[in-house]
């Protein structure tokens, strides 16, 4: 079960995103409340993201609504309280203010329905899930989104399971090769302590840094890669790390290899973490087979990847086949088909019978 | 009288605007109570004065005992605004969820504010710090919990609990009816229900189709090109008690709604009180805000003269604004020191020698001190002006394609009507951008207009033959005149050194100069030193010499 893999992990926040819309990210909360009422367990629950994901812009409604049972404590704008269907106990207001008014603790005392829009920054859903965390949830769930830059939820909580499905791509094998890539970028290597110590200081101070084992860190006057790419090669010298505040794009990793003379010695790029880097799988890929290296300054933990298999639009696939062949490309990380079986994880070997 | 007490030209120019940004209250109340701040008018000086001695008691007690004073800050930091809850609920209008939540914190914070209040030694006389609403945090707390949260619980109403208590019940009934019927199911299908609470059924399994189409309690829920879906029917036990829950929500819905407009009726009946602790709040919070400023200005109490007695004194008088650019740059701002009377007085000094400054300054003062604020300077004396008006000609919104006189002559019309009331009106260089000769004439003749007027005139002015004139008080700035000559020397010498170094020669104190005394001529003196070419400088001194007669203003 999600859950269970969840209190195994002794995750206390977790993030729910989807490589797209309709890609079973309502199914998998609804699975993990589920699982967590009959188990007992309080939940917390918010949402991150921008306005226009969050919230429906002609209905002004917050998307999805869930349903909560007694206990679970949420944390969403004040304009949604009123739509609840459950009764609602306020706890604690909160400085953090959404297009649908300020942040709100709340506790639901009569289960039912309720909308979740949560904050807007990183900074604050860390703040509004430890607050659920102090007011006694045993696991705070954000619903994230992985679409967007900024919307950054699986760096902000212990462990995060994604949620992919038909509606990624139009082809079979095009959602695996998202799916397997969307995976690879939040797990890329983490970034080991010298240069780990160097990169935040890079981070710190927003400028591009150079790293080399025996002279350390050497600052640039460089804020991003952007449009900066060849300037930042020419002043490489003898770096064996280029450190990188801002986002990472094909464009950068394509030019790195047009340059002959990097080859031998093709610098490891350093990024704060998997949301910053917006590689397209190709580019990606060819960029580790000429013995590139990417790693992160935080890592994202996958604690499991669920799947649709089929879109609301009609596509669908065999769906047992389909899940199986992303649970191998995943592996270890376990694949749930939650609409086939919400208790174990699909196996990797063909049923017989 | 001139109105508005201040013009957008004055409020902007003396740096009026940039101190109101300094002026931080941290409530909604505090910033509604800073908009509608006023002046204090001719007539209010004994308001004023008891405003200031609140003011100048706080600051005392704030720099020797700062905890109380952060302790209340924060309370009010936390304070949302409920003058919308307020005036629906005064319209008639039964409070929200929210709405009930926030007045509960609200009185809380309220409540903690008042006991540190009373443990300050010296007593705040706003009305509405005096209520008590423990009235109503008892009503808001029904569980008796001490709580800060809000819910409309079943200890508000026994039908409530009733309801509540019924809805759980079906609910646990059906649950346990539902997870039985999909066990039977189970076994009849001879497969497992999905999560979704569905069967799925290959299209091409034929035999199984017709069976699951032969059973009465199932019916399709959904295709795909290859699956078919079946979902279980309600039994009619089930639709029955969807039927009552729905009911019951209803009813549920209904009684909160019953128990908030009771709970607004109470409050309502406290409105009138509410509405004055919200004001005092704010006006609590306003003044603290006001003893911030004057610790960070570094202020003291301006004293409140009489009106009989016009006059404008300062003594060590800094601007904050100018203060603080110069100490960016590492320098000492020079504190102004000047005494005006009715009738007029003039400036006049080096160019960069902090005329413009000083007139900023007066204005400054004045205002703050007329708006009940301390003030950055060691001393001042005031009596309340009816209105100030800094004339720079410099800027005008209304009619952005006036020149600068001719800006200067449209705010000449608005304020000499008033000349003979109690103003303030300060003049930058009046006149300075049209001809020199009849520039200064009509300076002079205005001067001799404002002369034997009630109105406390400044004139900052290069016009040498305005200081002439009798009956004007003038002040000079010490400009270069006394500064080290060897310095100079060397700053003439390396002619590339910045005006910078010339600040650090500048002589930016005041000094009055009994009648007839020259008006200082350094402009050339201070053009040569920021570098201006040996021909042109020589060649203009030379000329100040053979032409003297037509330089004459």
């Amino acid at each position: 079960m999600l859950l269970e893999l969840a209190r195994q992990a002794q995750v206390r926040s977790l993030a729910v995103v989807g490589l797209a819309k309709n890609a079973g990210k309502t199914v998998t909360l609804g699975s993990l409340i589920r699982q967590a009422q009959a188990s007992g367990l309080t939940l917390g629950l918010t949402s991150l993201g921008y306005d226009g994901e969050k919230v429906d812009l002609l209905t002004r409604l917050s998307k999805p609504r869930i349903h909560a049972p007694a206990g679970t404590l949420i944390a969403t704008a004040e304009d949604t309280l009123t739509r609840a269907e459950a009764s609602l106990e306020l706890l604690r207001p909160t400085n953090f203010v959404t297009a649908l008014g300020p942040v709100m603790l709340a506790r639901v005392r009569e289960a039912g329905t309720v909308e979740i829009a949560g904050p807007d920054s990183l900074a604050e859903i860390r703040a509004v899930t430890n607050a659920m965390l102090d007011l006694g949830c045993s696991l705070a769930l954000v619903d994230g989104a992985l679409d967007r830059v900024g919307s950054a939820a699986p760096c902000v909580t212990d462990a995060t399971i994604v949620a992919t499905g038909a509606t990624v791509a139009n082809t079979r094998r095009r959602i695996l090769i998202k799916t397997l890539h969307a995976v690879s970028l939040l797990t890329a290597p983490l970034a080991q302590l010298p240069v780990r110590q160097a990169a935040e200081k890079c981070l710190e101070s927003g400028t591009v840094g150079f790293w080399q084992a025996e002279s350390g860190l050497r600052s640039s006057r460089f804020e991003s890669l952007l449009g900066q790419q060849v300037s930042i090669l020419e002043e490489l010298q003898d770096a064996t790390h280029i450190l990188v505040p801002g986002a990472l794009t094909d464009s950068f990793l394509h030019e790195v290899l047009h340059f002959p003379w990097l080859m031998r010695t093709l610098p490891v790029v350093v990024v704060q973490d998997g949301t910053h880097i917006f590689a397209s799988p190709e580019v990606w890929q060819r960029f580790h087979q000429r013995g590139g290296r990417v790693e992160l300054y935080e890592q994202a933990k996958i604690l499991a990847v669920t799947v649709n298999p089929t879109a609301p639009t009609g596509a669908s696939f065999p769906a047992r086949e389909f899940a199986r062949e992303l649970a191998r490309g995943l592996a270890p990380i376990p694949v749930y088909d939650l609409f086939q079986n919400d208790r174990s994880p699909v196996s990797l070997l063909e049923h017989k019978g | 009288m001139l109105n508005p007490f201040l013009d957008e030209d004055t409020l902007r120019l003396s740096g009026f605007q940039y101190v109101l940004g300094l002026l931080a209250p941290v409530s909604p109340y505090g910033l509604a109570a800073k908009r509608s701040m006023q002046p204090f008018t001719p007539g209010q000086e004994q308001a004023l004065s008891k405003e200031l001695n609140l003011l100048e008691d706080l600051l005392r007690l704030r720099r020797t005992q700062i905890k109380p004073f952060s302790v209340l800050e924060h309370l009010l930091s936390q304070l949302t605004d409920w003058r919308d809850a307020l005036r629906r609920m005064l319209a008639g209008a039964v409070l929200t969820d929210v709405e009930l939540f926030q007045l509960k914190q609200l009185l809380y914070l309220y409540r903690s504010a008042q006991t540190v209040l009373q443990s300050l030694p010296l007593q705040l006389a706003f009305p509405g710090l005096k209520h008590d609403f423990s009235d109503l945090e008892q009503l808001l707390d029904p569980e008796k919990s001490g709580s800060l949260s809000f819910y409309v619980s079943d200890a508000y109403s026994r039908r409530l609990g009733n309801v509540r208590r019924e809805a759980r019940r079906i609910q646990q009934k059906r649950q346990e009816h539902e997870q039985e019927q999909d066990r039977l199911l189970e076994q009849q299908v001879g497969q497992r229900m999905l999560p979704s609470g569905e069967w799925m059924i290959s299209k091409f399994d034929q035999k199984k189709r017709q069976q699951l189409d032969r059973m009465p309690n199932l019916k399709v829920s959904r295709e795909t090109y290859t699956d078919i879906y079946y979902e279980r029917e309600l039994t009619a036990k089930e639709s029955d008690w969807v039927d009552e829950l729905r009911q019951l929500k209803d009813a549920e819905f209904q009684e909160e709604e019953r128990v908030r407009e009771e709970l607004t009726v109470a409050i309502r009946a406290r409105g009138s009180a509410l509405n004055e602790t919200i004001a005092s709040l704010g006006l609590l919070d306003l003044t603290l805000a006001k003893v911030r400023l004057a610790d960070q200005l570094n202020c003291s109490k301006p004293q409140i003269a009489e009106l009989s007695a016009l006059e404008l004194s300062i003594r060590g008088g800094r601007h904050p604004k100018v203060e603080q650019e110069v100490q960016q740059r590492s320098r000492q701002f020079t504190p102004v020191s000047l005494r005006l009377k009715p009738g007029v007085s003039i400036i006049t000094g080096a160019n960069m020698g902090g005329k413009t400054v000083t007139l900023r300054l007066v204005g400054l003062l004045s205002a703050m001190a007329q708006y009940g604020l301390l003030v950055p300077a060691d001393e001042l004396t005031t009596a309340l002006f009816e209105g100030i008006r800094l004339i720079a000609g410099e800027y005008s919104a209304d009619t952005p394609g006036l020149s600068r006189f001719g800006s200067e002559v449209e705010s000449l019309l608005d304020v000499l009507p008033y000349a003979d009331q109690a103003c303030l009106l300060l003049y930058d260089e009046l006149a300075s951008s049209t001809n020199p000769a009849e520039g200064a004439a009509l300076a002079q003749a205005i001067i001799e207009y404002l002369l034997d007027k009630r109105s406390i005139s400044l004139f900052t002015t290069h016009y040498e033959s305005l200081s002439r004139l009798e009956g004007v008080s003038h002040w000079q700035v010490v400009g270069l005149s006394k500064a080290n000559q060897v310095a100079l020397a060397e700053i003439v010498t390396d002619n590339r050194r910045s005006w910078r170094e010339l600040a650090d020669l500048m002589d930016y104190n005041l000094q009055p100069v009994p009648p007839g005394m020259p008006v200082p001529r350094e402009a050339l003196r201070v053009a040569k030193l920021m570098g201006m070419p040996e021909q042109v400088a020589e060649r203009a001194a030379e000329l100040l010499v053979s032409k003297a007669d037509e330089y004459k203003n």
